[in-house]
């Protein structure tokens, strides 16, 4: 199997706030010598407490951020991301079709009438039907905006994606429902997912591989099985009792 | 559009509002093309005339018909303001989204240059722009517009700011989206209800800047009415002749009401 991502040392820093210009800036250390992998078709889930450096790392893989040190090497040109929050991840004012086609119509040079086609052939893929390329992101259930996220990360057909969170902010019962298509479509397209959690459960259900994250630090990775019924780290038997899971 | 029409139909305020501006607009535009004598004509026999069927706003001390000269002035006004405001709009747009959404050393610079000029009285920014330049409309217009850049630019870079950090940003970049597209196609319409009501307020404040300037008389030049200018010449016969100032004082009065009240509902709604 080949790496799709090879995270290496990486480090990570944050200017402190309240540093004005003209004076040196502070630099706070978040996430610590991280290093891992995630092979090709594999979904491999990031797991920690909130304010641990997940979305950090997620941020630092996508070129969000400014003060990264190590080495990220990605065998995909254009990585996308699902949110947490399907409110604020697609764009008020534009419609479902605008936003379907939006990362077709920057990065591809194929016709607008194809463009549709391929935004109608997404939607169903994602279990919505045509009658929501006019619909406005208001217009739609927290489910069906997840949806319609995912859709849009796709639309470019990546090898990789990352989902921060995705299905935090959704309901109980529409979160397995999500959770079925993220795994439907990881299969069918050959996607490499890294699945960003604070639930052990959910990365049991879905990830071949997880990663314990705590504080910055990586303290343990591998196989969920063996994790959960073996776990090395202090930290992870506290998370797994948090959590009340008892597999050993 | 369509949506927003639907929104602000419910607002009294933005309801009265654009039925005021709606009746002062007619009145306007029809003052383009026909008055219903020459704004600048001189008539002896009827000098400061009071209200009748003939002349309905009275008559001015050179016997000029008030109504044609408020029709007219209103008009010249309007196109001030709207003038000043078109400026003070795209400066203060460009450079509030510019330092609004890159942040850093530009918008330290750019900033700090605004509170400077923020500093100013705008119609002191704008007598000096005259004193150098000479007056005349296009002038006042020129000097009103680049007075008023930093007030917008203030007002879009707090939204940007605001913006810049939400998600669906983020998603417009991994979706390719370039600067450019993001801040006018992503970003800008969903800032246009505050854009809006702060063009309003904004286009308000022109008019009486624009009044203020004609009256202590650096705007338009007479014979060619201005409601401010109106406004000045009015006052020696302001209890002789109430009615000259009160024609073009009411004109500015709704002029002004109008769009007061649609900025308010719009900023209701939102």
């Amino acid at each position: 199997m080949t790496d799709i991502l090879k995270v290496d040392h990486l480090n990570v820093y944050y200017r402190d706030a309240n540093t004005h210009f003209g004076r040196k800036a502070n630099l706070k250390h978040v996430v610590r010598n991280v290093s891992f992998t995630v092979e090709e078709g594999q979904i491999v889930g990031l797991l920690g407490e909130s304010g641990c450096g997940k979305s950090t790392i997620a941020k630092a893989i996508m070129g969000m951020l400014p003060h990264v040190e190590g080495d990220i090497v990605l065998q995909e040109k254009h990585p996308q991301m699902v949110f947490q929050d399907p409110f604020s991840s697609l764009n008020p004012v534009k419609t479902v079709e605008f936003l379907l086609r939006e990362p077709l119509r920057n990065l591809s040079a194929i016709s607008r009438e194809e463009q549709l086609e391929r935004a109608r052939q997404m939607l169903e893929r994602v279990g919505l039907d045509d009658r929501y390329l006019s619909r406005y992101p208001r217009e739609l259930s927290g489910g069906q905006r997840q949806r319609v996220a995912l859709a849009m990360a796709l639309m470019l057909e990546p090898k990789f994606i990352i989902a921060d969170e995705p299905v935090s902010a959704l309901d109980v019962t529409i979160q397995d429902q999500v959770l079925d298509l993220l795994v439907k479509l990881q299969q069918e397209m050959g996607l490499s997912i890294l699945f960003i959690t604070h639930d052990l459960r959910v990365a049991y259900q879905i990830c071949s591989k997880v990663l314990i994250m705590k504080q910055g630090e990586l303290r343990e990775q591998g196989d969920p099985e063996v994790i959960y019924r073996e776990p090395q780290d202090v930290y992870t038997r506290e998370l797994l009792r948090a959590a009340d899971i008892d597999i050993f | 559009m369509n949506s927003f029409w639907a929104k602000n139909r419910q607002n009294r305020n933005f309801m009265i509002g654009f039925v005021i501006s709606v009746l002062m607009l007619v009145f306007i535009l029809v003052g383009f093309f026909i008055t219903p004598y020459d704004p600048d004509r001189m008539d002896a026999s009827s000098k400061l005339a009071g209200l009748s069927w003939k002349h309905p706003f009275g008559c001015d001390n050179f016997g000029r018909d008030l109504f044609s000269r408020v029709m007219e002035g209103a008009g010249t006004t309007f196109l001030i303001a709207l003038g000043t405001v078109g400026i003070g709009v795209t400066g203060g747009m460009l450079i509030g989204a510019l330092t609004g959404y890159f942040g850093g050393l530009v918008d330290e610079i750019l900033m700090r240059i605004n509170d400077a000029i923020f500093a100013f009285p705008s119609i002191l920014l704008a007598l000096l722009f005259i004193s150098l330049f000479g007056g005349g409309s296009f002038n006042v217009v020129m000097a009103l517009g680049v007075a008023f850049i930093p007030s917008f630019a203030r007002v879009v870079r707090g939204e940007f700011l605001k913006q810049k950090n939400l998600d669906y940003v983020q998603s417009a970049r991994l979706a390719g989206a370039g600067h450019v597209r993001i801040i006018f196609v992503h970003i800008l319409p969903n800032i246009y209800p505050v854009l809006l009501s702060t063009f309003m307020i904004g286009f308000n404040n022109a008019v009486l800047a624009e009044a203020s300037m004609s009256y202590i008389g650096i705007g338009v030049k007479p014979p060619d009415a201005s409601l401010g200018s109106m406004l000045s010449e009015a006052q020696s016969y302001f209890f002789t002749a109430p009615w000259y100032a009160l024609a073009p004082g009411c004109a500015i009065v709704l002029l002004i009401l109008g769009f007061a009240l649609m900025a308010e509902g719009i900023k209701k709604n939102t």
